[in-house]
């Protein structure tokens, strides 16, 4: 569904991902870890339009989306979150949902109940009405994942919705997320929590300074000495979130 | 999705209401009375023309005198130099205006925040030196002034009330247009644009596109309502029609009253126009521009104090009082 291949950004003399490739095949949840700094997030943002590239191309559905805008990658049905998040702040919970929601409806009424289906899914219509500063860290991370979910994506990228969550709110996103899974919708997902990343993901790929330096299998990942020594310590335990 | 109905509707009778109480002022014949009252209208207008642009997506446009002008020279030299009637030159105004908006847009657009805003009043200030430069076909700083031949096809009346009436019909449909657009997708976008537009372009919307749509209807109107004060007033001089205070005037009726909201701009204007033509004719005989200082005062103190403006503090009351008699229902 999303193939990347020898994508590099440069900011002036710095690379900040450097000559990479890989392959999100189409029903599949692909991870994406690295330690901090190692252009996880540059990488979303070179994927979705955010920033153009410097070199290499990106297909997303047969279609070369390299040097298109993040609004036509979102209108082809590539959407994704952001690491901090983004809330429309004034707007009510069910607005800033809707917002999403209208890049597929033409008339509110049909805008409002393809929200509501999202914001259920996600548990938040109990707070319709709420104006979305008023939330906590948790639920503006799942409004983030409703507003895009409203937009019917084919594939949704996700960046760190896990972060800053306690252990329950962990648990319960992680189901969220398998459900959005099993309604057939690809998905990359950067994470640091290794537990979330081991039991949700099929295919690893691992960055460090901008270089892909492992893909694989969780499994298989975890045990590569090279990610070892680049981002997960020599005692590192998967059981800890 | 009951409340989002009864949302709706409830702007809509507000929209009513308020044009019945506005069409009182036809039944007077006093010409003074009506005066304050058209310049009221007219600045009702005009504020929330703005509004469509500037308070759902939140870029600050000090020049739409720019579109006005260039719509009141439009049909005023369409209808002077070539006899088309006004009604025609009202229609020609506000697409030329929304031609401007067009070519404007499409190169400020990129600009956001005090880079627009300046963007905006070079362009009032630019045209305004056109005008008195090619003074040839505008009639330079002189201006020009339209003949005085009442008749319903040349636009213009006898009396007060069919000029106040059309100013009314305008407000209205400015209105409900408004309300139009702030349940459509294209009031969500830009409304969404407004609030961070980064997220609105990860999520599909074209910031751009959606901006130069709200900046054509938004010019549109300005154009029209500013062809119909011309045929009012009967005169236009460059000074006048590209004036950068007309265009502060619209922005800071609709700051005052709530930018982004249906019905600040028409509180502003009620509110803020009269008290202008009060405090000029209070203090203009004495001391010349005091009503400024006046004005300036109440901005800091709005902006100081509710800086969402009258209407968006209202809601905003509104909404919590909801919530708390939802908190209560819910506990029985």
């Amino acid at each position: 569904m999303l193939s990347v291949q020898n994508v590099t950004k440069r900011f002036g003399g710095l690379a900040a991902v450097k000559d990479v490739s890989f392959e999100v095949e189409t029903g599949s949840i692909v991870g994406l870890i690295g330690p901090n700094g190692s252009g996880k997030t540059t990488l979303f943002n070179v994927i979705s339009g955010v920033y153009p590239l410097t070199g290499g191309t990106v297909t997303f559905d047969g279609r070369d989306i390299s040097s298109m805008e993040s609004s036509r990658v979102a209108n082809l049905g590539l959407v994704r979150t952001f690491q901090i998040v983004k809330p429309f702040n004034e707007l009510s919970v069910l607005d800033n949902v809707v917002a999403g929601a209208f890049q597929r409806c033409r008339n509110r009424d049909e805008a409002e109940d393809k929200a509501m289906v999202a914001m259920k899914m996600l548990d938040l219509a109990q707070y319709k009405d709420t104006l979305a500063k008023n939330l906590t860290l948790a639920a503006k991370k799942r409004l983030e994942i409703a507003r895009i979910l409203s937009t019917d994506p084919k594939m949704i990228m996700l960046d760190e919705v896990m972060g800053g969550l306690n252990p329950q709110e962990t648990e319960q996103l992680v189901e969220t997320v398998h459900r959005l899974h099993e309604l057939g919708i690809t998905m990359l997902i950067i994470e640091h929590k290794m537990k979330c990343i081991m039991e949700l993901s099929s295919k690893v790929i691992v960055l460090n300074n901008g270089q892909l330096i492992a893909m694989g299998t969780p499994q298989a990942v975890v045990k590569d000495p090279e990610v070892i020594k680049a981002y997960l310590g020599a005692d590192y335990n998967v059981e800890s979130y | 999705m009951r409340s989002f109905l009864s949302h709706k509707k409830s702007d809509y009778f507000i929209c009513a209401a308020v044009m019945l109480l506005l069409s009182l002022g036809l039944l007077s014949s006093n010409k003074y009375t009506l005066d304050i009252l058209i310049t009221t209208v007219y600045f009702c207008t005009i504020a929330s023309a703005w509004n469509i642009m500037c308070g759902y997506t939140g870029q600050l446009s000090l020049g739409h005198g720019a579109f006005l002008g260039l719509a009141q020279y439009t049909s005023t030299l369409l209808y002077t130099k070539m006899d088309i009637s006004p009604w025609l030159g009202m229609l020609a105004g506000g697409l030329t205006a929304m031609l401007l908006a067009l070519l404007v847009g499409v190169l400020a657009l990129r600009l956001k925040g005090p880079f627009f805003a300046l963007a905006t009043i070079a362009l009032t200030t630019i045209l305004e030196i056109f005008a008195v430069k090619f003074d040839g076909i505008t009639g330079g700083s002189v201006g020009i002034t339209i003949p005085y031949n009442p008749s319903l096809g040349n636009m213009i009346f006898k009396d007060y009330q069919p000029t106040y009436f059309l100013f009314l019909c305008l407000l209205a449909l400015v209105l409900l247009t408004t309300i139009y657009i702030s349940r459509s997708r294209l009031g969500s976008n830009l409304v969404a644009i407004r609030e961070n537009d980064l997220t609105a372009a990860s999520l599909g919307i074209n910031v751009f596109r959606n901006q130069l749509y709200a900046l054509m209807i938004s010019s549109f109107f300005t154009g029209v309502v500013g062809t119909l004060y011309a045929q009012y007033v009967l005169f236009i001089d460059p000074a006048g029609s590209f004036s950068v205070i007309v265009s502060e005037k619209a922005a800071l009726i609709s700051i005052i009253g709530g930018a982004g909201t249906v019905f600040g701009p028409l509180i502003g204007g009620i509110l803020l126009a009269p008290t202008e033509i009060f405090l000029r004719t209070w203090l203009g005989s004495t001391y010349q521009g005091a009503y400024l200082i006046v004005y300036g005062v109440v901005l800091i103190f709005v902006i100081l104090t509710i800086p969402n403006g009258i209407a968006g503090t209202v809601s905003a009351y509104i909404r919590k009082c909801n919530c708390k008699t939802e908190q209560a229902s819910g506990d029985d």
